[in-house]
């Protein structure tokens, strides 16, 4: 065979290959991002942030109190109780406490949670939880976590405390 | 420069073929998970568990309905929440043919998943899902059945009793006939796609 010939063949077959892996790319690039979706739940729910809380109580447990050296109670905290922001971003891009000196978490972190819940529905989880296990915070609107999810839509990394305290200072 | 004409019939052969071996090689072990390419699971799998209600649930009990079927434990902290809920937002894509569709929790966790917790799991993410449990050896039958594997993982805490699972974290669809006909993750597609798929199943009357 003349080797212009071959020399065809393997182009074309290198083509042929890099069309078919194109044709049956996974499109995992289409949920890349942090844009919301249509959520999990209906949005008109009246229990959606009790739903939706599901999300959190593998770690935090249903009853609030958490997991000792895993993950932190709910009940009675200060970072879920205190400024909006703050829990709100802990929730979309997570909290990574375990460089904090004194810290009970040495090798546990809270990965974010911005990709599987709508900003409506994180703001009812949070209400949620604000209001459960003897906690008594205000809720929190949609529009407050949309607001930390466009103000901070290239973060990925879980927040550390001293950098949620800069913000919310 | 001139090119045999047979020549360039096998260049545009190999073509072809090249392509069509990948596409079919990523169709086909896409997911590295089950590692069971789909055409050749034909054989439906066979299992037999108890709903949190208390009912018995058979593979057979469950044929001539589209089922969405996934394996997990109900303090999983990422996974089994994220599958769920693209397992949801599918559902929310169907419209009123997701009543054709039975999404269904199996736990890998019957240590631990009492039938209470399971109702409370399964009811938080859809009013018809449902959770099935069973002795450990009738949920390990039931895995080995779907291709799932799941393991204890090294305690994360010091915490009695508190351990993450290891498993596979695969959406199994059924066909009416019980059949595997989709090995589905999150990661791989979108629940509109999902939707798709199950249209084509779940559409045309039962």
């Amino acid at each position: 065979m003349p080797r212009p010939a071959i020399i065809a063949i393997v182009l074309l077959s290198l083509v042929g290959g890099a069309v078919g892996a194109w044709l049956s790319l996974p499109p995992s690039a289409a949920n890349a991002g942090s844009a919301p979706f249509a959520g999990s739940w209906d949005p008109a729910d009246p229990r959606l942030g009790e739903k939706a809380y599901v999300m959190c109580q593998g770690c935090h447990g249903a009853d609030g109190r958490g997991v000792p050296g895993y993950a932190p109670a709910l009940a009675a905290s200060r970072w879920l109780t205190g400024p909006p922001e703050a829990a709100a971003l802990i929730v979309l891009h997570g909290f990574d406490s375990t460089s904090e000196p004194g810290s009970a978490y040495v090798s546990s972190r809270m990965l974010g949670h911005g990709r599987q819940l709508t900003d409506a529905e994180i703001a009812a989880l949070l209400t949620h939880a604000r209001a459960s296990w003897g906690n008594q915070a205000p809720a929190i609107a949609a529009g407050a976590v949309s607001a930390m999810r466009s103000r901070f839509s290239s973060r990925s990394a879980p927040w550390s405390p001293a950098e949620l305290r800069a913000i919310t200072r | 420069m001139k090119i045999p004409i047979i020549t360039t019939a096998v260049a545009a052969i190999l073509v072809i073929a090249a392509a069509w071996a990948v596409s079919e090689h990523r169709r086909t072990h896409h997911d590295g998970r089950s590692g069971i390419p789909a055409a050749e699971a034909d054989a439906p799998p066979e299992f037999a568990l108890t709903a949190s209600d208390g009912r018995s649930v058979t593979a057979a009990s469950l044929r001539g309905t589209v089922c969405l079927i996934y394996f997990g434990f109900t303090t999983c902290p990422d996974v089994c929440p994220t599958e769920l809920g693209w397992m949801m937002r599918t559902l929310r894509q169907l419209g009123p043919i997701a009543d054709a569709v039975q999404p269904i929790f199996i736990s890998v966790d019957p240590e631990r998943d009492t039938p209470a917790k399971l109702s409370a799991y399964a009811a938080a993410f859809h009013p018809r899902m449902l959770a099935l449990t069973g002795t450990p050896d009738q949920v390990k039958a039931a895995a080995d059945a779907f291709g799932v594997v799941y393991r204890k993982q090294t305690p994360v805490s010091q915490q009695p009793g508190f351990y993450l699972i290891d498993h596979t974290m695969t959406t199994f669809v059924l066909d009416r006939e019980g059949r595997i006909v989709h090995r589905l993750a999150s990661a791989d597609t979108t629940p509109e796609q999902a939707a798709a798929m199950l249209r084509a199943l779940a559409g045309g009357a039962p």
